[in-house]
């Protein structure tokens, strides 16, 4: 039978029956896969927009770590200069405490000349030789 | 002994009686260390100045000559010093003794090529005198020794190494510690005889205090970028009850002002700059026999009574000015 006789009664071949099932079988399988495929992206993307997200998030955290940084740094210079003027003025006082205490070794040196010579001066005008025993 | 000394003793003392029996105990600590120096081989030479002697007593020097052993005679010089010295020379009236203007007389005068400070109740340890005999010294230093006091009232008339290395005699004592290894630094200074004069001795510009002179040297010397080491071997000290760490806590106010002036200077923050003629260098000397020589008095070797540029802070260097007149 010819197959335009088969077409007309609405028939076909058995052959091009099996053909057709085995290209909708195929088509089916790369329609699966696509759908496969097309959940793993789907999968991705709602991974990537999650990542995203969170890299937003630390990236406004690492912004604020760097504000906080940058705050603490200039409060350590702040520090520094501060530390530095102190250290200075230690310098001074222990400068100015050593001129000080030379000042007051001076002194008793000078006071001890002086009660020597008065001691020399009463001792020539016939006075006690030291005048500083009778004073206790 | 003919070799040139490789070590001075510098010493004073006179015939009085400090400390109660003085002159007894400083015979026996001298023959004791120049026996034990002569037995190692050590050239040494012996300064010992008598400081104002005592009137009306024997000089310390005759005693000396008739007690040491002669083979030892040739090895002591002694310097004896007008008192007017003292009188002139003092600040402070009531100081009987000013030690370290003494102690300076023998540095000026030592020929050693080191030369130790000491006292004379001060005995050398056998681990010191070791060291010593294998001269390593190294000059450009201080050297500071640890003193180890002996039990007051330890008899010292046989004194052996046994018996002053027995810890059961010994007073615990605080070791010295840098960076100034001070503590009894009167007991022990050594240093070679160039850094003596340059440091130019002892303190000579406050004459009101004869306690912290010692002490007040090595601050001048650390001062001066000189090394203060500890030598590691230890000196042996006989108390007595003049010894500042005994006689401290029993002495009235106008003994402790005899025996030691002004207390509380500044010996640790203010150093010193002596003038040239330190050590009265300029005082004429005339022989009284071959090892004694006096120290006549003259104005000239009188340093003025203030010199006030030569008081400088530590850590300051000399001022250029200060030896100007």
């Amino acid at each position: 039978m010819s197959p335009g006789i088969l077409g007309f009664l609405g028939l076909a071949r058995r052959q091009e029956v099996l053909d057709a099932q085995d290209r909708a079988t195929v088509q089916k399988q790369r329609a699966a896969a696509i759908e496969t495929r097309l959940s793993a992206s789907q999968l991705d993307a709602e991974k990537w927009k999650w990542k995203n997200e969170q890299l937003a998030a630390e990236l406004k955290t690492t912004a604020k770590e760097r504000d906080r940084w940058k705050n603490k740094a200039e409060e350590r210079n702040k520090l520094d200069a501060k530390l530095e003027r102190l250290t200075q003025a230690e310098q001074n006082v222990t400068l100015a405490r050593g001129h000080l205490l030379a000042m007051e070794t001076k002194l008793d040196v000078i006071e001890g000349a002086l009660n020597v010579l008065d001691r020399r001066t009463r001792h020539q005008d016939g006075e006690p030789a030291d005048p500083s025993l009778d004073r206790e | 002994m003919s070799s040139p000394a490789y070590l001075s003793l510098v010493l004073t003392g006179r015939n009085d009686d400090y400390g109660g029996p003085f002159v007894p105990r400083f015979f026996r600590v001298l023959a004791f260390n120049l026996q034990e120096l002569t037995a190692r081989q050590i050239p040494v030479e012996v300064r010992l100045v008598e400081w104002s002697p005592t009137p009306g007593r024997p000089l310390l020097a005759e005693r000396l000559l008739e007690t040491l052993p002669s083979q030892w005679h040739e090895l002591v010089t002694t310097y004896v010093v007008d008192p007017r010295y003292q009188d002139v020379l003092s600040l402070n009236p009531r100081l009987r003794y000013l030690e370290f203007f003494a102690k300076n007389v023998g540095v000026r005068r030592s020929t050693g090529r080191f030369i130790l400070t000491t006292n004379t109740d001060t005995l050398l340890s056998q681990r010191l005198l070791d060291l010593l005999a294998k001269d390593t010294l190294v000059p450009g230093r201080v050297y500071r020794a640890n003193r180890i006091d002996l039990k007051l009232g330890l008899d010292d008339s046989g004194l052996t190494h046994t018996i002053l290395d027995n810890p059961e005699n010994h007073v615990p004592r605080r070791p010295i510690r840098p960076p100034l290894y001070a503590g009894a630094a009167g007991d022990f200074l050594l240093s070679d005889s160039d850094t003596f004069q340059a440091l130019r001795g002892f303190n000579e510009v406050y004459r009101l205090a004869r306690i912290g002179i010692d002490h007040n040297f090595l601050v001048k010397a650390r001062s001066s970028s000189v090394p203060i080491e500890d030598i590691g071997a230890p000196v042996y000290h006989i108390s007595h009850t003049t010894s500042f760490q005994v006689a401290r806590n029993i002495a009235s106010p106008d003994e402790a002002t005899a025996l030691w002036g002004k207390r509380d200077w500044n010996q640790h923050e203010v150093i010193y700059h002596n003038p040239e003629n330190w050590g009265l260098a300029d005082a004429p000397e005339s022989p009284l026999n071959d090892r004694t020589i006096r120290l006549r008095f003259d104005w000239r070797a009188v340093p003025p009574l203030t010199e006030l540029r030569r008081i400088v802070r530590s850590g300051a260097t000399t001022p250029p000015q200060a030896d100007a007149r």
